[in-house]
């Protein structure tokens, strides 16, 4: 009798874990797919009402998917940057600071930078420019909208270069 | 002949039928079309294969062979390990991930090595070259710019839209290179065509793709399948052979304009371009080794602590940087032997070595069939791809490899297919 109990908590049990480990990220990146597209069109129309529309409802299909794929860095991105959609930078902040707990890339400390430079953070906003392109060069640096904080972004990784071919010998 | 239970056969059909659908899995809609849908079929059909096969237990349905505690105590311990490795994690919650990678990659393997037994190898034949004709196939087809169903931003690398239903060049050579050496460990076993066919088709389009990690895997594989043939002939091949391998790599005009820059940015001093950028990431992980050698930074860690530890690269070891291309982030460290000593420490990725040495001792059983023949050829391409690819980490290859790796243990000396 002990037996067949044993057999089917196993059974339920690894129904429960393909449920939580398989289905729902399979169906978040689903989501994700849809959104991501979504996401690109409404940037185009930035301010637009179809845009914040757009966004609005991007952050109700995704939003469940965030919580339970706390680890996936492109979710967090994606949601935040419908977030900034709607003008919630803080939101949309707090979502890329908990991310870069996960991962550490360039892009997350770009797209980190230039919420905190909506949010009038201009020294935070700086130190991630300066963070990404110390790592990744200033290939994106066009796209910093204060002209102060991109010519500083653009001098501080200037700056890291030089030191970096001097100690290399190549200067 | 022993009679097999209804539970063992299920195992079986299970697992033939991951063996059918993992490369070919993809997601149309999805934000990962490749490499996700085939990594959650693997971690699904790992969970359901081992609650059957617990279920089994539990039920003494199936019993588990004495010969096969080896390979369990491997396994236990170095899943055991990896737990005290993820306690200790600098970031936990991404360890847990990796060790649900590994725990399902190291019990697929185990109930393979079980429920192979029931299947032919003539039937895991069957089930891995279906697939692998239709990658190999569709490949060729890309390759030779015929048809792609993939549609690409302009400006991809005409090598990058090679990708079959994998979704990179790459992963598509490590899991071919497999397959190709299978069928021909099965050609030299049972002398029938068809193999022959098969491993020209899937070694055609492994060239194709460009990868030379696996064709150097491969080949590598090869020379030790040879060597075990015929001892004589194989050293004396396994001398000539690279530098046929090479010359035939010059020769092919897409791999030969790979080799040739590959010389000149050698000559040039340009480390960081012969290494296809992945320099930093070498020494990032060695770095963490060294910082974290017992227990790793932790399972899954080596993305989190990249970025901090390039900085340092930059700091303590510039001259290796010079001419590195610039921005590179690197999830894996495109070196799966140094991954595992940066993430577990030197017990975990020891444990792993002892996992592919118990396979590779297949061999050493006194038996004709193509488990003694694939065995040792078998470690030897996992072993070499891992010194230069994330192939362990990928859905498809990893299959491939465990699924010959436990139908290895799994077939008995009759199973000459």
């Amino acid at each position: 009798m002990w037996r067949s109990i044993v057999a089917a908590a196993i059974a339920l049990a690894a129904l429960a874990a393909v449920h939580r480990v398989v289905v729902v990220p399979w169906r978040c990146n689903v989501l994700a797919g849809r959104v991501s597209a979504s996401t690109e069109r409404a940037w185009l129309d930035r301010g637009g009402d179809r845009a914040r529309a757009a966004a609005t409802n991007n952050i109700a299909i995704l939003g469940d998917c965030a919580d339970r794929c706390r680890t996936d860095v492109n979710l967090a991105m994606l949601l935040s940057s419908n977030f900034r959609l709607l003008n919630r930078n803080s939101v949309a902040a707090g979502l890329l600071e908990e991310a870069l707990r996960y991962e550490r890339r360039p892009k997350l400390y770009f797209e980190l930078g230039d919420t905190q430079l909506e949010l009038g953070l201009r020294e935070e906003a700086l130190k991630n420019f300066v963070r990404a392109g110390n790592f990744a060069g200033t290939y994106n640096f066009g796209e910093i909208a204060d002209p102060d904080v991109r010519e500083r972004a653009y001098a501080a990784v200037g700056r890291h270069e030089e030191e970096l071919l001097a100690r290399q010998g190549t200067r | 002949m022993r009679w097999h239970s209804a539970w063992e056969r299920a195992l079986a059909a299970l697992i033939l039928l991951g063996t059918l659908a993992t490369p070919l899995v993809i997601s149309w809609g999805g934000q990962d079309h490749f490499r996700l849908p085939k990594q959650l079929l693997l971690v699904a059909l790992a969970i359901i294969c081992t609650a059957v096969a617990a279920m089994g237990l539990v039920l003494r349905k199936l019993e588990w062979p004495l010969d096969l505690r080896l390979p369990l105590a491997i396994a236990a311990a170095g899943l055991g390990w990896g737990v005290v490795s993820g306690i200790a994690s600098t970031n936990r919650a991404l360890s847990i991930q990796a060790l649900l990678w590994g725990a399902s990659v190291a019990a697929l393997f185990l109930v393979m090595a079980f429920a192979l037994r029931v299947a032919s190898v003539t039937m895991l034949a069957v089930a891995l070259f279906i697939p692998g004709l239709i990658n190999a196939s569709l490949l060729l087809l890309q390759a030779f710019e015929i048809w792609n169903p993939w549609t690409f931003d302009a400006g991809m690398p005409r090598r990058l839209m090679r990708n079959a239903l994998l979704g990179n060049p790459n992963d598509v050579g490590a899991y071919l290179g497999v397959l190709t050496l299978f069928a021909i460990a099965l050609l030299l076993t049972t002398k029938r065509w068809p193999y022959a066919l098969v491993a020209a088709t899937t070694g055609a389009a492994l060239v194709a793709t460009e990868t030379l990690t696996a064709i150097v895997a491969l080949s590598a594989a090869l020379i030790v399948m040879l060597i075990i043939r015929m001892p004589r002939i194989g050293v004396a091949v396994g001398v000539i052979a690279p530098l046929l391998v090479l010359t035939a790599l010059l020769l092919y005009p897409a791999t030969g304009v790979r080799v040739r820059a590959l010389e000149r940015s050698a000559r040039a001093g340009m480390w960081g371009e012969v290494m296809s950028a992945r320099l930093p990431a070498f020494v990032a992980a060695w770095e963490m080794f060294r910082d974290h050698p017992l227990l790793g930074v932790g399972p899954g860690c080596f993305k989190f602590h990249y970025m901090s530890y390039y900085a340092e690269i930059e700091r303590r070891y510039p001259r290796l940087l010079v001419n590195a291309p610039k921005g590179t982030i690197f999830v894996q460290t495109h070196n799966d032997q140094l991954q595992l000593l940066a993430e577990i420490g030197l017990p975990g990725y020891l444990l792993v070595i002892a996992g592919i040495g118990v396979l590779a001792m297949r061999a050493f059983r006194r038996s004709r069939g193509v488990a003694r023949l694939l065995a040792i050829p078998l470690a030897t391409l996992v072993l070499v791809m891992m010194l230069a690819s994330f192939s362990m980490q990928l859905a498809a290859p990893v299959w491939t490899c465990i699924v010959l790796g436990g139908g290895c243990l799994a077939w008995s000396d009759s199973d000459v297919a």
